[in-house]
């Protein structure tokens, strides 16, 4: 009786010990959403015609998020899907501006010229530049402003004669991505969630022996491509389908999230003919800080206008150098977690859809910043 | 093997509980944190005055006077009941602040505040006990220059016995003793009452036994062993006094804490044969509130003046209605939260000894003006 009182008392502690730790860092992050979500946003009085990807994952978040910004900042908000009459709709809708994400095979561009012919501002917001921008080079004159997410991609647009060309990276839509009580089964140490591009199949089969003695959690495609396949079986979830919250979720769970942007030069992406490179930040960056989850990235040239490496997020440039990382960040958990909460502070500050809309319409409107 | 299985899932169960228990509180911490760090910080200015501080021996009260006065005096000095007229003249202060004067002061009290007014010193006294004690306090009251009572009803009392100068100043908490804290589960409840078991807080509580005895309890007081059905909790209530550090954890550690006053007319425990009644409220009400715990109180009528029911505090009325709105708030965590962290941010915005002493200082010396403080400051 006594013994399995005391065994009792004692797995009470150590329960206790341990969802105080883990409740803590869930407060130290609340408490930061509870600052920023005190911001109401500004309401403008512009009528916005909002034209979709149409398409589905991943640019379906991505309409969502937009659409969930837009509706919060204007009263006046129309949607549709680029083979709806778009051009009718606007001509009885008469919005201020139209803003078209993505456009790529779903858009025409007869389409966009008849709504400047209308009278309204037409925008285009490219989401997957500098892979297609031998087709983007040929949509973006048919828009007053063109907006990419990709850094590079800005001086091509200006070369072939767009006026208003703009840098308009990812972000995160904080009603999805944002921390969370995570059950047990879902914290991990070490957690990846991508599909094995070979860049990542190749650097993954060089950590796969450290990752092996870790409790780590790999999601998505082919990861059977790995030399280590049979060596990291038991932690890789092939194929596994989750949603955004999901995804959310298990970064939020685990104590590093690694980030590993995939390569420019990767022959899945053949309509870049230019060969011009990838230099800003995947949606992933935003998503693993607005997750609250401590973010281990390699680095891409736009990351340290995003996040201060070693104070939002940490970073790594080889393999040896992430496993240094891992085993320094796994060991020391104040650090680890002061760099997540900072990282989930600096992205509510700025990097919320909410802020890239407010970019748009700053360009658009010339609203004063 | 039946039985080991059944420790082990005994276990598991235990480890689980714990864990949540651990989550909710550290969330909970963590916010508290947040909040403290957002207030804007206390105001620096000190007014250049020497005050003798004599303490009562309530540890918790006197502690938070002296850190009061540090923030507020330039010269603040804590002397001895027994030695307040000789420290008065050596040290020669603008003014002998004396915090209650009551219990454990020496026989000559009053003879020694004359002696200290002969000297052109200003002298203040500042009573926590009212009502409870005014059978004593009426005797030393006019003796002092300036009184100040916590309890709104004793003002007319103290003007009506001829004291000149008479003052309403409430009670405040020590923020650094009495603070949101990482404890362990051994401090965890999820009711929780520290006081004694005085006879009203026995017939409300005899009301509430059986509910006890199905609950995580914690009650710590001496008397409490007069309570009907005592022996039902006997293993959760605990008869000796703890020590503030002690409140503080188990407070940190309770979903709720329920604050009960003792009754103003109590003949066995008081030494009020006035019946002066009781409408202020209680140090521990700060005192609770200041640990970021979840509080549910009785009502005094001057409650809504330090905070406002449903918002930054949560009251109750009968025993029956405690009951339900104990219930209610357990199974309502995120309410439960908000409520304490709002709670949390007015005492410390409001109720500090900071606040006090600066409207005590400005009682008796005239209300402080920044420039001529801050020039007496660059002269200094």
């Amino acid at each position: 009786m006594t013994m399995a009182a005391s065994g009792a008392d004692k797995g009470r502690r150590d329960g206790f010990a341990l969802g105080l730790n883990h409740g803590y860092f869930h407060g130290r992050c609340a408490a930061v959403m509870a600052k920023y979500a005190q911001e109401a946003p500004l309401t403008r009085n512009y009528r916005i015609l909002y034209v979709r990807s149409g398409k589905g994952y991943p640019y379906s978040p991505l309409d969502r998020a937009i659409i969930d910004s837009l509706s919060e900042m204007t009263e006046q908000l129309a949607t549709a899907f680029p083979k709806d009459d778009v051009v009718g709709l606007a001509a009885a809708f008469k919005p201020d501006a139209a803003i078209v994400l993505d456009a790529i095979g779903s858009f025409p561009p007869e389409k966009a010229d008849a709504l400047r012919r209308l009278g309204i501002k037409t925008a285009v917001w490219f989401t997957d530049d500098p892979y297609y921008t031998d087709v983007t080079i040929s949509l973006a004159p048919h828009y007053d402003y063109v907006f990419t997410m990709e850094q590079s991609c800005v001086p091509l647009y200006r070369s072939i004669g767009c006026g208003e060309v703009h840098h308009l990276p990812f972000a995160v839509n904080p009603r999805v991505y944002h921390p969370r009580k995570v059950d047990l089964s879902l914290r991990f140490d070490i957690c990846f969630i991508g599909s094995a591009f070979w860049n990542r199949v190749e650097f993954f089969d060089r950590i796969a022996p450290y990752l092996a003695g870790k409790k780590t959690l790999i999601v998505g495609l082919w990861w059977n491509r790995l030399r280590h396949y049979r060596l990291l079986k038991s932690k890789i979830r092939l194929g596994q389908w989750m949603n955004p919250e999901q995804t959310s979720a298990r970064y939020f769970g685990a104590k590093i999230v690694i980030n590993m942007h995939r390569s420019h030069e990767d022959e899945s992406f053949n309509r870049n003919s230019r060969k011009i490179p990838a230099l800003s930040v995947n949606p992933r960056t935003f998503e693993i800080c607005g997750s609250g989850a401590f973010q281990l990235t390699d680095v891409r040239q736009d990351l340290e206008r995003m996040y201060t490496p070693g104070r939002e997020v940490a970073v790594y440039d080889s393999a040896e150098h992430l496993i240094r990382q891992l085993e320094y960040y796994l060991n020391h958990d104040e650090e680890r977690e002061a760099i997540a909460v900072r990282g989930l502070e600096r992205t509510l500050r700025e990097h919320t859809y909410r802020h890239r809309l407010a970019a748009i319409f700053k360009v658009m409107f010339g609203e004063p910043s | 093997m039946g039985m080991q299985s059944g420790r082990k899932s005994a276990t598991r169960d235990e480890w689980k509980r714990g864990y949540r228990d651990g989550y909710s509180r550290g969330v909970h911490l963590a916010c508290c944190e947040a909040v403290a760090r957002r207030l804007p910080p206390a105001s620096a200015v000190q007014r250049d005055l020497k005050v003798l501080y004599i303490p009562q021996g309530f540890a918790a009260i006197d502690r938070g006077v002296i850190e009061g006065l540090r923030e507020t005096v330039r010269q603040p000095i804590v002397g001895d009941a027994r030695d307040m007229l000789r420290l008065a003249e050596t040290a020669r202060p603008d003014l002998v602040l004396v915090l209650n004067g009551l219990h454990t002061f020496p026989a000559d009290h009053a003879s020694q505040i004359d002696r200290i007014r002969a000297l052109g010193i200003k002298t203040a006294v500042w009573f926590v006990d009212d009502p409870y004690f005014t059978d004593d306090s009426a005797k030393v009251a006019t003796h002092y220059d300036h009184v100040f009572t916590h309890e709104l009803s004793c003002v007319p009392f103290y003007k009506n016995i001829g004291c000149p100068d008479v003052r309403y100043l409430p009670l405040a908490v020590s923020t650094t003793l009495y603070r949101p804290l990482a404890v362990d589960s051994r401090y965890c409840s999820d009711i929780c009452f520290i006081g004694v078991g005085f006879p009203n807080r026995v017939r409300l509580f005899n009301r509430l036994v059986p509910y006890f005895s199905r609950k995580r309890v914690v009650i710590i007081g001496p008397l409490w062993n007069r309570l009907q059905g005592y022996r039902s909790i006997a293993g959760r209530v605990h008869l000796q006094r703890v020590s503030e550090e002690e409140s503080v954890k188990y407070y940190n550690g309770a979903s709720v804490v329920i604050n009960l006053h003792r009754a103003p007319d109590d003949p066995k425990y008081n030494r009020n044969s006035r019946n002066i009644p009781a409408l202020s409220i209680n140090p521990r009400t700060y005192e609770i509130a200041a640990c970021g715990a979840f509080q549910l109180t009785d009502v005094r009528e001057d409650l809504p003046t330090f905070y406002t029911p449903g918002y930054d505090i949560a009251t109750y009325g009968s025993a029956d209605d405690l009951l339900g709105r104990i219930e209610y708030y357990l199974r309502h965590e995120d309410e439960r939260r908000r409520i304490a962290l709002r709670g949390l941010s007015r005492t410390i915005r409001d109720h500090t000894f900071a606040n006090r002493l600066r409207q005590l200082l400005d009682a008796v010396f005239g209300a402080a003006d920044a420039n001529q403080t801050a020039e007496n400051a660059e002269e200094g």
